[in-house]
């Protein structure tokens, strides 16, 4: 590959052109080489003002509150804000079904904070190549990964990723070796959820979507 | 760069870096002084309100989770790296929606349009260097390159829409790319 060829990668991959083996070729590229990684940042400065003078749109307040929910540790959330967070999602119900995922999520983050821990029942097992297993287990309103004769490579995180169809990954949480996560979830009838685990770098992929190999995947069933 | 400008760079780093130590209060300053501009770019790329507003949550539980990987030594502002974000976010949800039903003719008509007044005189500069290097390219790359940055469109989305081999669509924004760069850099 010329220079200029590598150069044009780097910002084929920032417009998002690439699929199938160029993409992987690309991906693979920006983790292991960081002059790569370096083009692909001087694409996203040289190409990123088209977007930067958009016109700027308030958000609706009660989208501060629901970030506000999902981000603060629980002793610290002030009073009200569930209120309006209630309110907001009613009304957000009856505008479209688009966002009712996320509300069952706030939903049952809402009822996990406030729910004593208990024992739970397995939904899934996530099993790797190697025998080893991430074991899913389902409270009333909380959901446990326990990781058995898994080993990360060093300097590598495990990050958890739910998987529904037709919606792209969503990143649920990242864990070390040896350590188990414990999650909201949300007790919705959908089906066709799954979940599965790539390799990260430490502190999760860098993106949106998976980095890493996918080691392990499964479907979860749930109550 | 205007001093303001430069101030204001310096301060929303220095924010990133107090998220990035779980600062909720940094997280909550952050928001109010970013969350117009990335939720403009949602729902321009979007045209969907709710799911605009979807995008932005996500935008800023990603922000929370990662902002220790924003490192200012890369010569990147801190608000083009929440851009690239949110932009990233919205393709991803535009593709996850659908296989075309983008606004393309609003993406196409973004090389014409001058920066409003109310940007960093430094966003706004780099701006018009941007659209004046774009339409010095041949028009149908130019094109693809906006359609791919807003749309998501990929080299087999593009050549299918134009009507052109994928190998004859692939080298024309390759080309453009590379006087894109020369013209940019100079």
């Amino acid at each position: 590959m010329t220079e200029d060829d590598f150069n044009a990668l780097a910002g084929e991959y920032v417009l998002g052109l690439l699929e199938g083996a160029a993409l992987n070729e690309a991906e693979a590229l920006m983790r292991a080489d960081a002059g790569f990684a370096a083009l692909v940042q001087s694409w996203e400065n040289r190409l990123m003002p088209l977007i930067e003078t958009t016109p700027d749109f308030v958000p609706p307040p009660l989208l501060w509150d629901r970030i506000a929910v999902a981000t603060r540790p629980a002793t610290a959330r002030a009073p009200g804000v569930v209120q309006r967070l209630f309110a907001g999602l009613a009304q957000r119900f009856r505008i479209g079904g688009a966002t009712v995922g996320v509300a069952l999520a706030l939903l049952a983050l809402f009822f996990f904070l406030h729910t004593p821990p208990e024992a739970g029942r397995q939904i899934a097992a996530l099993r790797n190549r190697d025998g080893g297993t991430f074991i899913v287990e389902q409270t009333k309103t909380a959901m446990i990964i326990v990781p058995r004769n898994i080993t990360l490579p060093a300097g590598r995180v495990a990050e958890l990723w739910l998987l529904a169809p037709h919606h792209a990954p969503q990143a649920i949480g990242v864990f070390q070796s040896g350590q188990s996560l414990n999650m909201a979830l949300p007790k919705t009838s959908a089906s066709g959820l799954s979940l599965a685990v790539s390799l990260e770098p430490p502190g999760g992929a860098p993106g949106p979507t998976p980095t890493g190999p996918i080691i392990a995947e499964g479907a979860i069933t749930l109550l | 760069m205007d001093d303001a400008a430069a101030i204001a760079r310096a301060e929303l780093g220095a924010c990133l870096a107090r998220v990035a130590l779980a600062d909720h209060a940094a997280l909550e300053y952050l928001y109010k002084r970013t969350s117009a501009k990335l939720f403009g770019i949602c729902k321009r790329i979007l045209s969907d309100r709710a799911a605009a507003e979807d995008v932005l949550q996500e935008v800023f539980l990603i922000v929370w989770n990662r902002a220790g990987q924003f490192d200012p030594a890369r010569g990147v502002s801190a608000i083009t790296w929440l851009a690239a974000i949110a932009r990233n976010r919205a393709l991803d949800r535009l593709r996850a929606r659908s296989q075309g039903a983008v606004s393309l003719d609003e993406a196409a008509q973004i090389a014409d349009t001058r920066p409003l007044a109310d940007y960093s005189m430094e966003t706004a500069e780099r701006a018009t260097r941007l659209s004046d290097c774009l339409s010095g390219l041949d028009e149908r790359a130019a094109t693809a390159i906006k359609q791919a940055f807003f749309g998501g469109l990929t080299y087999q989305m593009l050549a299918t829409r134009a009507d052109m081999p994928l190998a004859t669509m692939k080298s024309l924004v390759r080309r453009g790319l590379l006087r894109l760069r020369t013209c940019l850099d100079s």
